[in-house]
């Protein structure tokens, strides 16, 4: 999730002022902005910025038994600004089951090695012709 | 879950578990390759599935390392590239930021010898690395496409020098879409 996706006050308030202030007389504006204070303090997102966090198993120096916990702060500009953490993983073996399972739902056209078998056997032994392309190569 | 083949985004296949056993059904009697194409190709936009009239060989690295041309006889490539990265817009000033690049696969024509039983096999998609495309409008031949034979080309050159020859339908494009997951997301053999 980017954070253009992320939908805060503020980013409301900024549209406001570029795109939307010509179009409004100073007493409309002073209504919306004592508007849009209200709904900042009421929803205290001016105070408790939302995080959203995202895991991600990676390999850590050849171990599988990590998870690298990406947690991004909206109130962030880039994901350069994204905090890492390390946790191990105890039952790594069921989250790896699980995710066989998905794969397998995925795959619903079965396929069938037998057949591919057969196919790869006919087609190898159609002849294909190849050249080699002069290209400059880099020194 | 309500879909439809004309509002809003199509969704990717993996959702789908209903639609997948239509496909299966479609596939078994044989009634998706009386309309595997759309009749009319209205829009000029180019679409993941579309089959585009374009006369190259494709390339690839060879074992010396060097660049080799497959010198077959390929009038037509799929494209296989996401739909979501065709359609956007490309300016010189987007080429880092949007992808100028898309995935094409060339229709080779099937060999009048192919086997009774390794064409039934690929009619009725049990192969991984090979997708069927059966021939349309005045070709006099059906094709396939190699999996493990795909190139990159600029969307310009698509755009330039390329023709739309044919458009897969929502279900046929859904067929597509499975065999490449299918492709890419199978199981792992390196222990077998």
């Amino acid at each position: 999730m980017y954070n253009t996706e992320l939908c805060n006050y503020s980013d409301l308030y900024d549209n406001f002022l570029q795109n939307e202030s010509s179009r409004y007389s100073f007493q409309e504006m002073t209504k919306t902005l004592i508007l849009y204070g209200a709904l900042l303090i009421s929803s205290d997102s001016a105070f408790n910025q939302p995080q959203a966090q995202v895991g991600l198993p990676v390999n850590i120096s050849g171990s599988d038994g990590y998870i690298i916990n990406h947690i991004y702060s909206s109130d962030a500009p880039t994901w350069s600004n994204i905090d890492t953490t390390y946790s191990h993983v105890e039952d790594m073996d069921s989250d790896v089951s699980e995710t066989f399972n998905v794969l397998s739902k995925l795959a619903f056209l079965e396929g069938d090695a037998i057949a591919e078998k057969e196919a790869d056997q006919f087609f190898s032994q159609v002849q294909v012709k190849t050249k080699k392309i002069m290209v400059k190569k880099r020194s | 879950m309500n879909i439809s083949e004309n509002v809003g985004r199509w969704p990717p296949v993996y959702d789908f578990e209903e639609l997948a056993k239509q496909i299966k059904d479609l596939i078994n009697d044989g009634s998706i390759f009386n309309q595997f194409f759309v009749s009319h190709i209205r829009e000029e936009s180019f679409f993941q599935g579309d089959i585009v009239s374009l006369k190259k060989d494709p390339v690839y690295f060879d074992k010396d390392g060097d660049i080799s041309i497959i010198d077959g006889d390929f009038n037509y490539w799929i494209i296989i590239g996401n739909t979501c990265d065709l359609d956007r817009v490309i300016t010189p000033n987007e080429h880092s930021i949007s992808p100028h690049l898309t995935h094409v696969s060339p229709l080779i024509p099937l060999p009048k010898d192919t086997p009774a039983s390794v064409l039934d096999n690929l009619k009725r998609y049990k192969l991984y690395k090979r997708v069927f495309l059966p021939k349309w409008g005045n070709e006099k031949n059906d094709f396939y496409i190699d999996l493990t034979i795909i190139n990159s080309i600029e969307k310009q050159c698509l755009i330039d020098h390329s023709n739309i020859a044919a458009r897969l339908n929502f279900r046929t494009w859904l067929l597509l879409h499975s065999c490449l997951i299918r492709y890419l997301a199978r199981d792992d053999g390196r222990h077998d």
